[in-house]
């Protein structure tokens, strides 16, 4: 019995191992009003040619966002007008970054890597919204893989071949 | 043997550690979709081989493993396939090579994580099929032998029975036949439902074996089913006890032949081409007389053997011309619609069988007409000689009967003229909250269709997506996802050169249109709208 739940368990972490082939986001969850730490991971690149960019789509509600740097990557930050105000900490911000890209790196087919960037989740987002957040990989030869689906009403993420990586809104956990 | 307590344990056992495996997969990572894509195969997609193909290599970019796959060919016949997985190489085998035409291998596979995907793979040998659906299925030989076979007895046996029934209660009331209602009722009924049986057997594609009640239940699916039903109902209502009054009798003979040809509408071609209530009409009509006709044969050869009772000869000689004329007419507009140019006569199989029988009609005319202006005046006259000419002469009529309905059951196998299941075309329209879209596919001969798609807003705004991919599938047929990209066309809107789709039946479409780098949408329809 004991042999048998530790080998479960054992799978099961596997099973979430394996689950990194394609870009991701590495916290399910982020809280209303507090930083997000988004980590996108990039499993593979366009049908086995290297990622030289990554581009991140900042999605609405997720404010002020920094990307952290990366040695070997440049980082460009594309700012645009929000589409309504939000209060940050007592202050309306109504633009900021919408587009983190990261460029001038390789990422080899048979290697895996993270991105990282944070935001503060809007109070406004109601609670249990849940956010996509759209990325392109750009490889050589002008091949790309758009993980940017966005799951019709009725469907999930799973119904599509490169579903858009998600986080959800949640309260605060009490302590 | 084990105790029933620890059964009960261990059956707990299977989901606690199920639960457990996928509870940390669940708490970790926050989206866990690992999608395999093919990368590449063998044929290529949309390649036309010169001979076919035992095996088809598909190269997934990560390990796959092969939950199911199969082949599906112009017919609409589809075979299971073996798969041999080397990691991400997968190589699937044909037991039963397809010979020509247009090739669906669809599989459906499943990556490490578990997430199954599916997608189809579109390949031609020789050259692509003019049509994806409506081709003559290729059934093995001795079962097509055996369905020629058992559609010609029953034809002839349901003419015997209802026919004759309604020649001996409208011209021979006089006769006292005997009540065979089961002896009549059992054969056709083994009839019929070994027809159903084989047709079963061809749908499946399996050849003539035997396959257990499955023909059946699929037989029962299509029109077959319903045509067999009103066939025995006929031969029932035929072969009941005769009423006593003889205008009930008649009207149960003539309810009996209404109902056989009600069969008749519900097989064949005639549901196929257009205009159908024409085709349909005609076909019962047609088969009708031809009942009638043949039905007659057999009671009128047995009069004729006396000089006695020429009461029916007389009524039928009288009686026949309308059901005659009636049949050639309602025979010949099928033909018609059927087989709508003159050039293709002789160049498909259906133009052939066509000029085939209409040469044994012609001497059916010759003979009937030769029966009924030379011989039956003399024979009822009480000419001897001419008696037993026209004897003859039935018996004659009687083979060619046989030979007529033969080679009409050849047709089983050869669909009307190419150019009359061509498919108008096809006219979508999708929409979504974000963007709209106009889905046209045209047949273009031979075997391809264009499909081109135009994009525009919502409110019907302009919209210049920066790249449109159409998916086609048909779930309920197993085929999964044929995936084509579209090139912007001079003329505006996106095409591509796509399988050509006869029968739009439980066909859907997916139009994926990228609007900007981050948006994508999927308009998603059937082909048949209505």
């Amino acid at each position: 019995m004991i042999k048998q739940v530790s080998l479960a368990v054992v799978a099961g972490f596997f099973a979430a191992g394996a689950a990194h082939a394609h870009a991701t986001l590495e916290q399910s969850q982020g809280i209303s009003g507090k930083g997000y730490k988004a980590v996108v991971r990039i499993g593979h690149g366009c049908a086995g040619k290297p990622t030289i960019k990554v581009r991140v789509k900042v999605p609405e509600g997720l404010l002020s966002a920094k990307p952290m740097p990366k040695q070997g990557w440049a980082i460009e930050k594309v700012k645009a007008p929000y589409e309504k105000s939000y209060d940050l900490y007592g202050k309306p911000v109504k633009e900021g970054v919408s587009e983190i890209v990261w460029s001038g790196g390789s990422l080899a087919d048979d290697e895996y890597d993270e991105f990282v960037f944070r935001g503060t989740v809007a109070k406004e987002l109601p609670l249990g919204t849940r956010i996509y957040v759209p990325i392109v990989q750009e490889c050589t030869d002008g091949a790309s893989q758009r993980w940017i689906e966005i799951p019709a009403a009725g469907k999930t993420s799973e119904d599509y071949e490169n579903p858009a990586p998600y986080f959800d809104v949640i309260e605060q956990p009490r302590s | 043997m084990r105790s029933k307590a620890l059964n009960w344990a261990t059956s707990l056992l299977q989901p606690a550690a199920f639960l457990l495996m996928f509870a940390p997969g669940m708490l970790l990572p926050a989206i866990a979709h690992a999608h395999a894509a093919l990368v590449s195969s063998s044929p290529a997609s949309n390649e036309t081989l010169a001979t076919p193909a035992g095996a088809v290599r598909l190269q997934f970019n990560e390990p796959v493993r092969v939950i199911r796959a199969a082949a599906r060919d112009a017919g609409g016949v589809s075979q299971n396939l073996t798969a041999d997985t080397s990691g991400a190489t997968v190589t699937l085998y044909l037991q039963d090579p397809i010979e020509h035409g247009s090739v669906i291998v669809s599989y459906r596979v499943e990556s490490e994580d578990g997430h199954p995907i599916g997608g189809s793979l579109v390949f031609h040998v020789g050259a692509p099929s003019s049509s994806t659906t409506a081709m003559p299925r290729s059934a093995t030989s001795t079962l097509a032998v055996a369905i020629w076979t058992v559609h010609t007895v029953s034809i002839l046996y349901l003419a015997i029975v209802v026919g004759g029934a309604l020649f001996n209660r409208w011209l021979d009331p006089g006769r006292v036949a005997p009540v065979r209602t089961v002896a009549a009722v059992v054969p056709g009924a083994v009839l019929l439902l070994t027809g159903l049986y084989l047709q079963g057997l061809d749908e499946l594609g399996v050849g003539l074996v035997y396959a257990g009640l499955e023909p059946l239940a699929t037989a029962a699916k299509g029109n077959g089913m319903i045509a067999a039903v009103l066939a025995l109902l006929s031969i029932v209502s035929a072969s009941l006890p005769i009423p006593s009054n003889r205008r009930a009798a008649r009207g149960v003979a003539v309810l009996a032949m209404c109902i056989a040809s009600a069969a008749f509408a519900f097989t064949g071609h005639c549901n196929v081409v257009e205009p159908g209530w024409l085709a349909r009409l005609c076909i019962m009509l047609h088969g009708a007389a031809l009942m009638f006709w043949i039905g007659s044969l057999l009671p009128l050869w047995r009069s004729s053997k006396t000089r006695f009772n020429q009461r029916p000869l007389l009524d039928f000689s009288r009686a026949v011309p309308l059901p005659f004329g009636l049949m050639l007419v309602a025979g010949a507009t099928l033909a018609f619609i059927e087989l709508p140019e003159i050039s293709q006569l002789f160049s498909s199989l259906y133009g052939r069988i066509l000029v085939f029988k209409v040469g044994l009609v012609t001497a059916l005319c010759v003979l009937a007409s030769y029966n009924r202006f030379y011989l039956t005046k003399p024979a009822l006259a009480g000419n001897q000689g001419a008696r037993v000419r026209l004897r003859r002469s039935i018996a004659c009529e009687m083979v060619l009967a046989i030979a007529i309905v033969g080679a009409a059951s050849l047709w089983r196998f050869a669909g009307p003229a190419a150019s009359t299941v061509e498919q108008p075309r096809l006219s979508v329209h999708l929409h979504s909250a974000k963007v709209m879209a106009q889905l046209e596919l045209s047949p273009q001969p031979p075997g391809k269709a264009n499909a081109r798609v135009v994009v525009m807003g919502p409110d019907f705004g302009s919209l210049e997506p920066r790249s449109v991919s159409l998916r086609l599938m048909n779930p309920d047929a197993g085929v999964e996802p044929i995936k084509y990209p579209l090139a912007k066309s001079p003329e505006g809107g996106w095409q591509a050169d796509v399988l050509s789709v006869s029968d739009p039946r439980g066909w859907k479409v997916d139009v994926e249109v990228l609007i900007d780098d981050f948006t994508s949408a999927h308009l998603e329809g059937s082909l048949l709208t209505q």
